[in-house]
């Protein structure tokens, strides 16, 4: 799932969304991972899907690992003093929790860099939208994903959850 | 009694943050480059798949929000192939003095390229310019270094990264990006570089060579691998370099590198 998201994020995304603002797929899986099922159990599905998007982006590895590991971090803190039971204010909290989650993810960007001093132009680049208008269409891109993949994640998560509890009790 | 700050949680999320800062930090060249050929090759079906029906499904939108245009667009094309006989005539004139001025600049005939067809199957996701991803690769005879182009010998970019199944293009307009130029018109020669993927710069243009708005550019063929003859775009504006050592001139390129779906590798 995470490498067919991290596909869908550099070969489909792109067609469908003007300039800088081809959202973050799987940021926004990311976050609504956390938000589900905590950060214990999304901390590794983090640094995987972070090194798909190295890997895919051509960044030196680990910047994007980073970025989606504090984001997890900080949206299981967030999740756990605020997410509400109710199903109409749980979105909207979920909502909320993407558009946080997009600021810190452009936000670590840019912060490693500049402090690292990276080379690579284009990452740069990337990250100076976090202090102009292209981080408002990043957030409207995302929640437009959050809409999409809401649905899909939380089907996949059940039958996960589902298959493993059989697998246990057959296993007793 | 003293609380624990350490909790699990914040353990592993200092433990991955160090441990990526010390690769982000250290760049080890090359250490990633076995799991990058191994991602590049195993999701080359995948991406090649989205890709082609995301841009036939945004193509086929495209066309249905155009349907009410269609008439006005006809009458206007009307209009405009009848203007057009009138300057095909005169197109015929100029072509001579092309088919001339061609042999006096040795341009490379373009049925002599090696050309390799590619689909275009990503690229980047930043939207910046900097580089798109092709479906041929090592397997198909591309190298690195290898000119890309599209239509008549229009240059796009260069292989970059090359993998089994796919290859990865740098853009004219990436900043990475860099290639020997010269003003068709004046020969006054320069280097063309990318603007973090916004446009094209002719660069490094001496302040005693001449250049002037609507000026061809195109590659001089000094230096690496890509041959004179190659069309880059034309200029729309001409600046002095901050240290008024060198002139600058805007290139505007002919095609939109976003809309890109099937280009040439020049293999030879």
């Amino acid at each position: 799932m995470i490498l067919v998201a991290a596909i869908f994020q550099e070969a489909a995304m792109v067609n469908f969304f003007p300039a800088l603002m081809v959202p973050d797929v799987l940021l926004v899986v990311v976050a609504l991972w956390t938000a589900r099922i905590g950060f214990e159990k999304t901390w590794p599905r983090a640094i995987l899907a972070g090194l798909m998007l190295d890997l895919i982006f051509f960044w030196p590895p680990g910047v994007n690992i980073i970025s989606l590991v504090v984001v997890s971090y900080l949206v299981s803190f967030l999740a756990k003093r605020f997410l509400i039971s109710q199903k109409g204010w749980k979105f909207i909290f979920l909502v909320i929790l993407t558009v946080i989650s997009t600021i810190i993810l452009h936000l670590i960007y840019y912060l490693v860099s500049t402090t690292l001093l990276l080379s690579e132009n284009y990452m740069k680049m990337g990250a100076e939208s976090i202090f102009s208008i292209g981080i408002i269409y990043k957030i409207m891109a995302n929640l437009v994903i959050l809409f999409v993949v809401y649905w899909p994640v939380k089907k996949v998560e059940d039958f996960l959850s589902m298959f493993n509890q059989s697998v246990i009790s057959t296993k007793r | 009694m003293s609380r624990n700050y350490f909790t699990p949680k914040l353990t592993k999320l200092i433990a991955t943050v160090l441990v990526c800062v010390l690769l982000v930090f250290l760049n080890p060249k090359g250490i990633f480059n076995p799991a990058r050929t191994l991602f590049w090759t195993a999701s080359y079906p995948f991406q090649k798949t989205f890709y082609i029906i995301s841009q036939k499904t945004r193509n086929t939108f495209e066309f249905l929000g155009s349907i009410s245009d269609l008439k006005a667009e006809n009458e206007n094309l009307i209009k405009e192939n009848n203007n057009l006989v009138g300057e095909l005539v005169g197109l015929k004139d100029v072509k001579k003095t092309n088919e001339n001025l061609e042999e006096q600049l040795k341009l490379i005939p373009k049925n002599k390229y090696d050309l390799e067809a590619s689909y275009v199957i990503g690229q980047d996701p930043q939207k910046l310019g900097s580089w798109i991803m092709i479906d041929k690769g090592s397997a198909n005879g591309i190298a690195p270094d290898m000119p890309v182009i599209v239509g008549e010998g229009i240059l796009v970019g260069k292989t970059s990264e090359v993998y089994p199944y796919s290859s990865k293009v740098e853009l004219l307009t990436s900043a990475s990006s860099s290639v020997n130029a010269l003003d068709i018109e004046t020969g006054a020669k320069g280097l063309v570089r990318g603007e973090y993927g916004l446009g094209i710069v002719l660069d490094m243009v001496e302040q005693s060579e001449v250049l002037n708005v609507g000026d061809m550019v195109i590659t001089s063929g000094l230096g690496g691998n890509v041959g004179r003859g190659l069309y880059i775009g034309a200029i729309t504006q001409i600046k002095t370099s901050d240290d008024r050592l060198f002139q600058e001139a805007v290139i505007s390129p002919r095609i939109k590198y976003s809309k890109l779906d099937v280009v040439f590798v020049i293999k030879k």
